[in-house]
């Protein structure tokens, strides 16, 4: 049997080999390759982490969820719920740029039921290094992840500091801003109104807010008319930074596939700067989700700047499944012959290199495409 | 093809009228039968019909690209979708509605039947009032008359299902309407469709 297999590695070459996978266990392989070729290093992260951590951050990670449990010295442990978080944590102030990537399983408490759920996570970050050049690096490679997962995508980016320098203006502060927010959030400029009546808002400056959410399609449109909305030197600058991103993308030639939306911020207590979801047509979610995230890494008394981006492979598990017609391609049924008979018989067959499956008689619940009876292999040799 | 959630029903019709009127009509939908899915493939369109309350989930799932539903059921269910527009069709408040008469006592925690039990626990907790949530799915009037709660939290439309049933208006919460609404992945990839009929109902409302 080991030379039978051996044979079957030497007669395929190994991207045939790759392509046996199916598309959900091939798309983290590929993009392992991808960061490692622009000399991303993998972290492995531990399965526990004190608790205190996540608590202290908890608006960070987006759900309540995590899932704790007290270790023998009595001190709160959590499963991890997140991987970003630990490398934040981990990474050494210092000058130097810190290049990592990860696929990690990461464990969370659904909200709805309470279940227990493990959910496959992969990501990189890009800690310290040069500002400007480390979001073009950190963009480019969110277009080439996606660009690994289906050829139809689109990258929505927007900017933090526009959006908080723009509410600032309008003196929307601490108060009612996460409402605010949320409103832009779901692109609801009709209540956008009501709250800006609610809180007596400066008309023009609703209005700003209003078509700066109003804001999408085509990139380079969209950035003049971003840059005509611009109303301090913030703005202007954020624009700019915008703008710079875009040309460094047009150098990799993928620049069509960004559009400028402000409905995909993020939390602000983290989050500054550029920001960033990918999506496709055949989920119904973002798939990729990042940005700069320079003030979580001021909590954790950091110095250095960090960009990144995790990917939902979960969500992608239903897109990319294969269409699954058949559970085989032969279906070899042997009858009353002989376990050297039905040996004989697979190795004249797998030289067709089709999967075949050995049964004594027709199961009912395996479909295949051809069923062989062993008498015909037999006769035929 | 972009598919549309509608609500079966009155509000269902309402909006149908609207998008014919900017040339998403579908002949089939007039047919009377029990078909829920309509589609006209010279325009490009498939309306679905599906019960009020599941349309946010149609659309939030991307089962439809787009929808109608009531501001009281995104209240309610919180989706991750796009809020387009205000219909301005289907208008009713969210109500706190009583006996005839009644007085609340604070002393002892509150009984409150609805259909809405997270905007009702979210007002009563706004308001430091202690309550007990009794969720019903319909006839939520009966209630307070059978003494199963003190008052009942659900819309209100013109009043008169709780005047005939000697009941009125404690206090009005919230106001609601019919909102378009998008999913978030495929209003990237329909932007151009989906906000073209932003812009044409605009001009109808």
């Amino acid at each position: 049997m080991y030379n039978t297999i051996t044979a079957i590695i030497n007669v395929r070459e190994h991207k045939t080999m790759f392509n046996i996978l199916p598309l959900r266990e091939q798309l983290p392989l590929k993009l392992r390759a991808l960061y490692e070729l622009y000399g991303y290093k993998k972290y492995r992260m531990d399965k526990f982490e004190p608790y205190d951590m996540y608590r202290e951050n908890k608006s960070f990670l987006k759900y309540e969820g995590i899932i704790t449990f007290t270790n023998p010295n009595g001190r709160l442990m959590a499963l991890k719920p997140d991987v970003t978080m630990s490398i934040v944590k981990n990474a050494v102030n210092s000058a130097e740029s810190n290049k990592l990537y990860y696929n990690e399983n990461v464990f969370r408490m659904q909200s709805t039921n309470g279940e227990y759920s493990e959910i496959n996570q992969m990501g990189l970050e890009f800690i310290g290094g040069d500002y400007n050049y480390s979001q073009a690096e950190v963009v480019l490679l969110a277009l080439h992840s996606l660009e690994a997962i289906d050829s139809d995508y689109i990258l929505n980016v927007a900017h933090m500091g526009f959006i908080g320098s723009l509410l600032d203006y309008a003196g929307i502060t601490n108060g009612n801003r996460e409402e605010c927010l949320k409103l832009i959030k779901q692109k609801n400029t009709h209540e956008i109104t009501e709250f800006a009546n609610k809180n007596y808002i400066d008309s023009y400056k609703t209005e700003v807010i209003k078509a700066v959410v109003g804001i999408s399609g085509d990139f380079e449109t969209a950035l003049k008319r971003l840059s005509s909305l611009a109303l301090n030197a913030n703005m202007i600058s954020a624009a700019h930074e915008l703008s710079e991103l875009y040309k460094a993308m047009r150098a990799s030639k993928l620049e069509k596939k960004l559009q400028l939306d402000f409905s995909i911020i993020n939390d602000p207590d983290y989050y500054n700067g550029i920001v960033f979801q990918g999506y496709i047509p055949s989920t119904p979610r973002a798939v990729l989700s990042g940005g700069r995230y320079d003030n979580l890494l001021r909590r954790f008394g950091k110095q250095q700047n960090a960009i990144g981006f995790a990917l939902y492979l979960g969500e992608l598990d239903r897109a990319l499944r294969s269409p699954v017609d058949y559970d085989t391609d032969v279906l070899l049924i042997y009858g009353d012959a002989t376990p050297a008979q039905v040996i004989s018989a697979l190795e004249s067959i797998k030289t067709s290199c089709e999967c075949v499956r050995a049964e004594k008689e027709i199961p009912n619940s395996i479909k295949a495409k051809r069923i062989i009876n062993i008498k015909e292999v037999i006769g035929n040799a | 093809m972009l598919n549309i959630a509608l609500p079966k029903g009155r509000l269902g019709d309402k909006v149908y009228a609207l998008f014919s009127s900017i040339g998403f009509e579908c002949l089939s939908m007039n047919e009377d039968n029990r078909k829920l899915v309509f589609e006209s493939p010279e325009k490009n369109v498939r309306y679905l019909l599906v019960k009020p309350s599941d349309v946010a989930i149609y659309v939030e799932r991307g089962a439809a690209d787009i929808g109608v539903v009531g501001k009281d059921i995104l209240l309610e269910t919180q989706p991750d979708v796009y809020e387009l527009l205000d219909l301005k069709l289907g208008k009713c408040s969210l109500a706190v509605a009583a006996k005839n008469g009644w007085t609340d006592d604070i002393s002892i925690p509150l009984r409150v039947a609805t259909k809405y039990p997270n905007v009702a626990a979210n007002y009563f907790t706004s308001q430091n009032r202690q309550i007990e949530i009794i969720k019903l799915n319909g006839s939520i009037e009966l209630a307070p008359i059978l003494g199963l709660s003190d008052v009942i939290f659900d819309i209100v439309e013109t009043g008169t299902t709780l005047r005939e049933n000697n009941l009125s208006v404690y206090s009005t919460v919230v106001q609601s309407s019919a909102r378009l609404i998008a999913n978030k992945s495929r209003y990237q990839f329909k932007a151009d469709i989906i906000n073209e009929i932003c812009r044409q109902l605009k001009t109808k409302i």
